[in-house]
Protein backbone atom coordinates (compact mmCIF):
# COMPACT_ATOMS: atom_id res chain seq x y z
CA UNK A 1 0.00 0.00 0.00
CA UNK A 2 1.30 3.44 -0.87
CA UNK A 3 1.71 6.09 1.77
CA UNK A 4 -1.84 7.16 2.52
CA UNK A 5 -1.41 10.03 4.91
CA UNK A 6 1.25 12.66 5.33
CA UNK A 7 1.89 15.73 7.44
CA UNK A 8 1.50 18.93 5.44
CA UNK A 9 3.85 21.91 5.68
CA UNK A 10 1.57 23.54 8.20
CA UNK A 11 1.81 20.43 10.33
CA UNK A 12 -1.66 19.16 9.58
CA UNK A 13 -2.22 15.49 9.02
CA UNK A 14 -3.76 14.96 5.60
CA UNK A 15 -4.72 12.11 3.39
CA UNK A 16 -3.02 11.64 0.05
CA UNK A 17 -5.22 13.18 -2.65
CA UNK A 18 -5.14 10.21 -4.99
CA UNK A 19 -6.00 7.85 -2.17
CA UNK A 20 -8.89 10.07 -1.16
CA UNK A 21 -10.18 10.22 -4.71
CA UNK A 22 -10.03 6.46 -5.04
CA UNK A 23 -11.84 5.87 -1.76
CA UNK A 24 -14.44 8.46 -2.73
CA UNK A 25 -15.11 6.97 -6.11
CA UNK A 26 -15.33 3.41 -4.90
CA UNK A 27 -17.36 4.04 -1.78
CA UNK A 28 -19.37 7.23 -1.88
CA UNK A 29 -22.45 5.80 -3.52
CA UNK A 30 -22.74 2.74 -1.36
CA UNK A 31 -22.18 4.72 1.83
CA UNK A 32 -25.02 6.98 0.62
CA UNK A 33 -27.15 3.92 0.06
CA UNK A 34 -26.52 2.67 3.60
CA UNK A 35 -27.25 6.07 5.13
CA UNK A 36 -30.29 6.50 2.90
CA UNK A 37 -31.74 3.19 4.06
CA UNK A 38 -31.11 4.11 7.67
CA UNK A 39 -32.01 7.76 7.85
CA UNK A 40 -33.77 8.86 4.68
CA UNK A 41 -32.93 10.71 1.49
CA UNK A 42 -32.15 14.05 3.12
CA UNK A 43 -29.27 12.51 5.05
CA UNK A 44 -26.67 12.66 2.29
CA UNK A 45 -24.99 15.56 4.07
CA UNK A 46 -23.82 13.16 6.78
CA UNK A 47 -22.00 11.18 4.09
CA UNK A 48 -20.39 14.37 2.85
CA UNK A 49 -19.44 15.16 6.41
CA UNK A 50 -17.84 11.75 6.82
CA UNK A 51 -15.77 12.15 3.65
CA UNK A 52 -14.71 15.67 4.64
CA UNK A 53 -13.62 14.23 7.94
CA UNK A 54 -11.64 11.61 6.06
CA UNK A 55 -9.99 14.34 4.04
CA UNK A 56 -9.35 16.86 6.79
CA UNK A 57 -8.79 14.61 9.74
CA UNK A 58 -7.91 11.10 8.66
CA UNK A 59 -7.66 8.64 11.52
CA UNK A 60 -4.34 7.58 12.94
CA UNK A 61 -3.50 3.89 13.15
CA UNK A 62 -6.29 2.85 10.85
CA UNK A 63 -5.30 1.11 7.69
CA UNK A 64 -8.78 0.44 6.45
CA UNK A 65 -10.05 3.86 5.44
CA UNK A 66 -13.14 2.73 3.48
CA UNK A 67 -14.35 0.82 6.54
CA UNK A 68 -13.58 3.84 8.71
CA UNK A 69 -15.48 6.33 6.57
CA UNK A 70 -18.45 3.96 6.39
CA UNK A 71 -18.43 3.61 10.17
CA UNK A 72 -18.28 7.40 10.64
CA UNK A 73 -21.18 7.95 8.24
CA UNK A 74 -23.30 5.29 9.95
CA UNK A 75 -22.68 6.85 13.34
CA UNK A 76 -23.56 10.30 12.04
CA UNK A 77 -26.72 8.86 10.50
CA UNK A 78 -27.67 7.34 13.84
CA UNK A 79 -27.28 10.70 15.53
CA UNK A 80 -29.42 12.18 12.80
CA UNK A 81 -32.17 9.63 13.43
CA UNK A 82 -32.03 10.36 17.15
CA UNK A 83 -32.28 14.12 16.71
CA UNK A 84 -35.03 13.73 14.12
CA UNK A 85 -37.15 11.60 16.41
CA UNK A 86 -36.60 13.99 19.31
CA UNK A 87 -37.73 16.84 17.11
CA UNK A 88 -40.70 14.82 15.96
CA UNK A 89 -41.71 14.21 19.55
CA UNK A 90 -41.46 17.91 20.29
CA UNK A 91 -43.53 18.82 17.30
CA UNK A 92 -46.12 16.20 18.05
CA UNK A 93 -45.57 13.91 15.12
CA UNK A 94 -46.45 16.35 12.40
CA UNK A 95 -42.98 16.95 11.05
CA UNK A 96 -42.41 13.64 9.34
CA UNK A 97 -45.59 14.04 7.37
CA UNK A 98 -44.42 17.41 6.12
CA UNK A 99 -40.80 16.46 5.72
CA UNK A 100 -39.27 17.52 2.46
CA UNK A 101 -38.53 14.17 0.95
CA UNK A 102 -38.00 15.66 -2.45
CA UNK A 103 -36.40 12.54 -3.83
CA UNK A 104 -39.12 10.17 -2.77
CA UNK A 105 -42.61 10.08 -4.17
CA UNK A 106 -45.32 9.56 -1.59
CA UNK A 107 -45.82 5.88 -2.31
CA UNK A 108 -42.14 5.17 -2.52
CA UNK A 109 -41.66 7.03 0.76
CA UNK A 110 -44.26 4.94 2.57
CA UNK A 111 -42.72 1.72 1.28
CA UNK A 112 -39.24 2.76 2.31
CA UNK A 113 -40.40 3.97 5.70
CA UNK A 114 -41.81 0.49 6.35
CA UNK A 115 -38.31 -0.92 5.86
CA UNK A 116 -36.80 1.73 8.15
CA UNK A 117 -39.44 1.04 10.77
CA UNK A 118 -38.67 -2.68 10.82
CA UNK A 119 -34.93 -1.96 11.01
CA UNK A 120 -35.43 0.47 13.88
CA UNK A 121 -36.96 -2.33 15.93
CA UNK A 122 -34.01 -4.63 15.44
CA UNK A 123 -30.83 -4.95 17.43
CA UNK A 124 -28.38 -2.35 16.20
CA UNK A 125 -25.80 -4.79 14.93
CA UNK A 126 -28.37 -6.90 13.09
CA UNK A 127 -29.91 -3.86 11.41
CA UNK A 128 -26.50 -2.56 10.37
CA UNK A 129 -25.45 -5.90 8.92
CA UNK A 130 -28.54 -5.88 6.70
CA UNK A 131 -28.09 -2.24 5.72
CA UNK A 132 -24.50 -2.91 4.66
CA UNK A 133 -25.35 -6.15 2.89
CA UNK A 134 -28.01 -4.46 0.80
CA UNK A 135 -25.78 -1.49 0.11
CA UNK A 136 -23.33 -3.82 -1.61
CA UNK A 137 -20.81 -4.72 1.08
CA UNK A 138 -19.22 -8.16 1.08
CA UNK A 139 -18.93 -10.31 4.21
CA UNK A 140 -15.31 -9.28 4.60
CA UNK A 141 -16.18 -5.61 4.34
CA UNK A 142 -19.13 -5.93 6.72
CA UNK A 143 -16.86 -7.59 9.27
CA UNK A 144 -14.38 -4.72 8.94
CA UNK A 145 -16.94 -1.94 9.26
CA UNK A 146 -18.70 -3.50 12.25
CA UNK A 147 -15.61 -5.02 13.78
CA UNK A 148 -17.02 -8.53 13.95
CA UNK A 149 -15.58 -11.85 12.83
CA UNK A 150 -16.03 -12.58 9.14
CA UNK A 151 -16.98 -16.14 9.98
CA UNK A 152 -19.99 -14.95 11.98
CA UNK A 153 -21.43 -12.64 9.30
CA UNK A 154 -23.44 -15.41 7.61
CA UNK A 155 -25.08 -16.47 10.86
CA UNK A 156 -25.92 -12.89 11.79
CA UNK A 157 -27.45 -12.26 8.36
CA UNK A 158 -29.50 -15.46 8.51
CA UNK A 159 -30.99 -14.51 11.87
CA UNK A 160 -31.36 -10.83 11.04
CA UNK A 161 -33.31 -11.60 7.88
CA UNK A 162 -35.68 -13.89 9.76
CA UNK A 163 -36.22 -11.16 12.34
CA UNK A 164 -36.62 -8.51 9.67
CA UNK A 165 -39.29 -10.54 7.91
CA UNK A 166 -41.32 -11.14 11.05
CA UNK A 167 -41.09 -7.48 12.14
CA UNK A 168 -41.93 -6.26 8.67
CA UNK A 169 -44.93 -8.50 8.29
CA UNK A 170 -46.12 -7.61 11.76
CA UNK A 171 -45.78 -3.91 11.16
CA UNK A 172 -47.14 -3.35 7.72
CA UNK B 1 -23.14 -34.19 8.90
CA UNK B 2 -25.12 -30.95 8.55
CA UNK B 3 -24.23 -27.42 7.55
CA UNK B 4 -24.82 -24.46 9.83
CA UNK B 5 -27.24 -21.66 9.04
CA UNK B 6 -24.29 -19.36 8.61
CA UNK B 7 -22.65 -21.59 6.00
CA UNK B 8 -25.87 -22.00 4.04
CA UNK B 9 -26.46 -18.24 4.21
CA UNK B 10 -22.92 -17.62 2.92
CA UNK B 11 -23.68 -20.04 0.09
CA UNK B 12 -26.85 -18.08 -0.72
CA UNK B 13 -24.85 -14.86 -0.74
CA UNK B 14 -22.23 -16.23 -3.11
CA UNK B 15 -19.56 -15.83 -0.43
CA UNK B 16 -18.08 -19.31 -0.73
CA UNK B 17 -15.37 -20.60 -3.00
CA UNK B 18 -16.40 -22.72 -5.94
CA UNK B 19 -15.53 -26.07 -4.38
CA UNK B 20 -17.23 -25.38 -1.09
CA UNK B 21 -20.30 -23.98 -2.83
CA UNK B 22 -20.50 -27.14 -4.92
CA UNK B 23 -20.26 -29.34 -1.82
CA UNK B 24 -23.07 -27.47 -0.08
CA UNK B 25 -25.23 -27.47 -3.18
CA UNK B 26 -24.91 -31.23 -3.57
CA UNK B 27 -25.47 -31.81 0.12
CA UNK B 28 -28.65 -29.74 0.20
CA UNK B 29 -30.21 -31.95 -2.46
CA UNK B 30 -29.53 -35.10 -0.53
CA UNK B 31 -30.21 -33.93 3.03
CA UNK B 32 -33.75 -33.04 4.01
CA UNK B 33 -32.60 -31.34 7.19
CA UNK B 34 -30.29 -28.91 5.38
CA UNK B 35 -32.76 -28.50 2.53
CA UNK B 36 -35.33 -27.32 5.03
CA UNK B 37 -32.92 -24.75 6.45
CA UNK B 38 -31.98 -23.68 2.94
CA UNK B 39 -35.62 -23.18 1.94
CA UNK B 40 -36.32 -21.10 5.02
CA UNK B 41 -33.23 -18.93 4.54
CA UNK B 42 -33.97 -18.54 0.85
CA UNK B 43 -37.53 -17.38 1.58
CA UNK B 44 -36.24 -14.84 4.12
CA UNK B 45 -33.59 -13.70 1.66
CA UNK B 46 -36.13 -13.24 -1.16
CA UNK B 47 -38.31 -11.26 1.20
CA UNK B 48 -35.48 -8.99 2.32
CA UNK B 49 -34.18 -8.53 -1.23
CA UNK B 50 -37.61 -7.41 -2.28
CA UNK B 51 -37.93 -4.97 0.62
CA UNK B 52 -34.44 -3.50 0.23
CA UNK B 53 -34.92 -3.39 -3.54
CA UNK B 54 -37.05 -0.33 -2.81
CA UNK B 55 -33.80 1.56 -2.37
CA UNK B 56 -32.17 0.48 -5.60
CA UNK B 57 -32.85 3.69 -7.45
CA UNK B 58 -31.85 6.20 -4.83
CA UNK B 59 -30.58 9.51 -6.09
CA UNK B 60 -27.10 10.49 -5.02
CA UNK B 61 -25.99 14.07 -5.35
CA UNK B 62 -22.27 13.63 -4.82
CA UNK B 63 -19.97 16.13 -3.25
CA UNK B 64 -19.78 18.79 -5.95
CA UNK B 65 -22.92 20.27 -4.40
CA UNK B 66 -21.11 21.40 -1.32
CA UNK B 67 -18.44 23.45 -3.00
CA UNK B 68 -19.37 26.36 -0.79
CA UNK B 69 -18.08 24.63 2.26
CA UNK B 70 -14.64 25.94 3.00
CA UNK B 71 -12.98 22.65 3.71
CA UNK B 72 -14.21 21.36 0.44
CA UNK B 73 -12.94 24.38 -1.48
CA UNK B 74 -9.46 23.61 -0.21
CA UNK B 75 -9.83 20.13 -1.53
CA UNK B 76 -11.12 21.34 -4.89
CA UNK B 77 -8.28 23.79 -5.29
CA UNK B 78 -5.85 21.06 -4.63
CA UNK B 79 -7.30 18.58 -7.06
CA UNK B 80 -8.75 20.77 -9.75
CA UNK B 81 -7.82 18.31 -12.39
CA UNK B 82 -9.53 15.51 -10.54
CA UNK B 83 -12.87 14.03 -11.38
CA UNK B 84 -14.50 15.30 -8.22
CA UNK B 85 -13.67 18.94 -8.90
CA UNK B 86 -14.70 18.80 -12.52
CA UNK B 87 -17.87 16.98 -11.64
CA UNK B 88 -17.31 15.34 -14.97
CA UNK B 89 -17.25 11.83 -13.67
CA UNK B 90 -20.76 10.77 -12.95
CA UNK B 91 -21.10 9.48 -9.43
CA UNK B 92 -23.98 7.29 -10.57
CA UNK B 93 -21.58 5.18 -12.54
CA UNK B 94 -19.82 3.96 -9.45
CA UNK B 95 -20.49 0.25 -9.23
CA UNK B 96 -22.28 -1.14 -6.24
CA UNK B 97 -23.73 -4.47 -5.47
CA UNK B 98 -27.21 -5.03 -4.20
CA UNK B 99 -28.88 -8.20 -3.20
CA UNK B 100 -27.27 -11.43 -4.17
CA UNK B 101 -25.38 -10.14 -7.17
CA UNK B 102 -21.69 -10.34 -7.72
CA UNK B 103 -19.23 -8.02 -6.10
CA UNK B 104 -18.14 -5.44 -8.62
CA UNK B 105 -16.40 -2.91 -6.45
CA UNK B 106 -12.98 -3.86 -5.28
CA UNK B 107 -12.22 -5.13 -1.82
CA UNK B 108 -11.14 -2.92 1.01
CA UNK B 109 -7.45 -2.58 1.42
CA UNK B 110 -5.85 -4.01 4.47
Amino acid sequence: MVLMCYISESGVRQIDGEVFKEIYEENYKRVCMAVHIMAGPDAEDVVQEAFIKLYNAPPTNIDNLPAWVTRVAINLAKNRIRSDSARRRRENGTLMEKAVYVDETALCHIERQAVRRALSRMKRRDAEVLVLKYSGYSYKEISQVLNIKKSSVGTIIARAQAKFKSLFEGGE
Amino acid sequence: MHYTEGAIQAYLDGELGRDEAKRIKEHIYSCSNCKEIYDKLKANQDFAEDAFGRFDDIHVKGMAKIEKRRSFIDMLNKYKKGAIAAGGRDIHDIPTRTGGGTVISSDFQG
